[in-house]
């Protein structure tokens, strides 16, 4: 465990969800809601737990902001899922977050940091 | 919260207020996750009834899942604000010029708006269908209370000995009109409040301030009919005031497409109903008049208000799509 899931304001999960989707997304060809919500899961070592219902809006919104591509697809078994692929605009989106992230948490680390004598 | 998956579903659809297509998608998607996490669950142990009930607490509420969808997914594009933007500035331009008071332009205007409203209709009701479906009922309505006094005036006919054939006709002819009236806009409401109140509001907006202004020319000026054609000066004032009442209507129209939250979307209808209403009121009158200001005010809320009753009287199913999910899929 990484961590008690409660030991952190949900602010600051709800502010980077659309960071960790993508991030997730940008590593698979394609990928879809359950999958995500699991491997963040299981990466956070149960640190981030979402409300699995919040996922879907967030997946969306992304979707109307063209930085990811739904697509449905039928599975052998004739369920039906609907797959998110990243875009161009996606990627670029992401590492701008990645660049902006590293950054704050230098700084944040600087500035927590006790200061070496 | 429900017990089972389809149930809850179900109760996700029916707070969703999206058309029916997208509702499907958003449904199709949801019975997805609950299918592979239900899968996941039993692969771990769990019995059955134990996995749909982890599956479904972990997911949320259907109330806050169904907010969060429609607020993803309800806000329409630039085209569609635009879109719903047009029928108000047609009537506005009709206004403005004064050609209302040519009946073939103004009978080639509702043809026109009908037609496209028409459209709307028929594929799977897009957010703008009803800012036009608005105006779309109003020559209906109009007709129908332009009519009003052929009954009375048939009977009259008869009891003096006049053509009998012809004052059945007549009746006929407007008992047939009432009947249309009533079925195509009760048939309207009823199927447009199962999607949402806040649409019949807006369907609405617009026919209560042509109620308004029509009720005003016919006590200014005699009948509406007998306005046609003639204009006095105080009749061009109150065309300016509608031309930019029914534009104010289409910036309404458009805002609310484009607006995501429903409850902000609710409120902006009803207040700038009521707005419209106590300006076109008091632009119509020769000066303010507190009372008949109110009295416009409660009537326009109460009009923009009672849609939200329809639902629990006409169920709480929301509307079927005609289509499978995958030709929804985008």
């Amino acid at each position: 465990m990484a961590g008690n899931p409660q030991n952190y304001d949900s602010d600051l999960l709800r502010g980077n969800t659309d960071a960790l989707l993508l991030a997730l997304i940008n590593e698979h060809d394609r990928t879809y809601g359950y999958r995500l919500i699991k491997e963040i899961e299981e990466r956070s070592k149960g640190f981030f737990r979402f409300r699995e219902g919040t996922v879907y809006p967030a997946l969306r919104k992304l979707e109307n902001e063209g930085l990811v591509l739904g697509e449905w697809m039928k599975l052998p078994n004739g369920q039906e899922r609907r797959y998110y692929t990243m875009t161009d605009k996606g990627r670029e989106f992401l590492a701008e977050r990645l660049r902006m992230w590293q950054s704050f948490a230098s700084a944040m680390e600087l500035v927590l940091k006790p200061a070496e004598s | 919260m429900p017990a089972d998956v389809p149930s809850y579903l179900e109760e996700v659809r029916s707070h969703l207020h999206l058309d029916p297509g997208t509702a499907t998608r958003v449904i199709s998607e949801l019975d997805s996750h609950f299918q592979d996490k239900v899968a996941d669950l039993r692969g771990q142990g769990m019995d059955d009834a134990r996995a749909v009930r982890e599956a479904i607490s972990s997911f949320g509420a259907p109330r806050d899942v169904a907010r969060l969808m429609y607020e993803a997914y309800s806000r329409g594009t630039w085209t569609e604000a635009f879109i719903s933007l047009q029928p108000h500035v047609l009537v506005a331009s009709l206004f403005a010029t004064h050609l209302w008071r040519q009946p073939p332009v103004l009978a080639l205007t509702f043809v026109v708006i009908a037609a496209i409203a028409l459209l709307g209709w028929r594929a799977a009701c897009p957010v703008w269908t009803y800012s036009w479906a608005g105006y779309a009922f109003s020559p209906l309505l109009v007709l129908s209370y332009l009519c009003r006094g052929v009954p009375a005036e048939a009977i009259r006919s008869l009891s003096r000995g006049g053509n009998t054939g012809e004052a059945i006709t007549w009746i006929v002819l407007t008992a047939a009109l009432y009947g249309v009236t009533v079925f195509v806009l009760v048939g309207a409401v009823v199927r447009v409040s199962r999607r949402d109140w806040i649409l019949v509001s807006v369907m609405l907006l617009p026919l209560a301030v042509l109620g308004i202004w029509a009720l005003a020319v016919e006590r200014d000026g005699g009948t509406f009919v007998g306005m046609l054609g003639r204009l006095p000066a105080t009749h061009e004032l109150w065309d300016r005031s509608m031309a930019w009442l029914c534009t104010g209507l289409g910036l309404t129209a458009a805002g609310f497409v484009r607006l995501r939250a429903r409850l902000l979307k609710g409120v902006a209808v009803v207040l700038i109903g009521m707005v419209a209403g106590a300006l076109l009121v008091s632009s119509l009158d020769d000066g303010m008049r507190l009372g008949r200001l109110v009295r416009v005010c409660l009537g326009l809320f109460v009009l923009l208000t009672s849609p939200l009753l329809f639902r629990p009287l006409i169920g709480r199913s929301a509307e079927r799509p005609r289509t499978t999910p995958e030709a929804h899929a985008s």
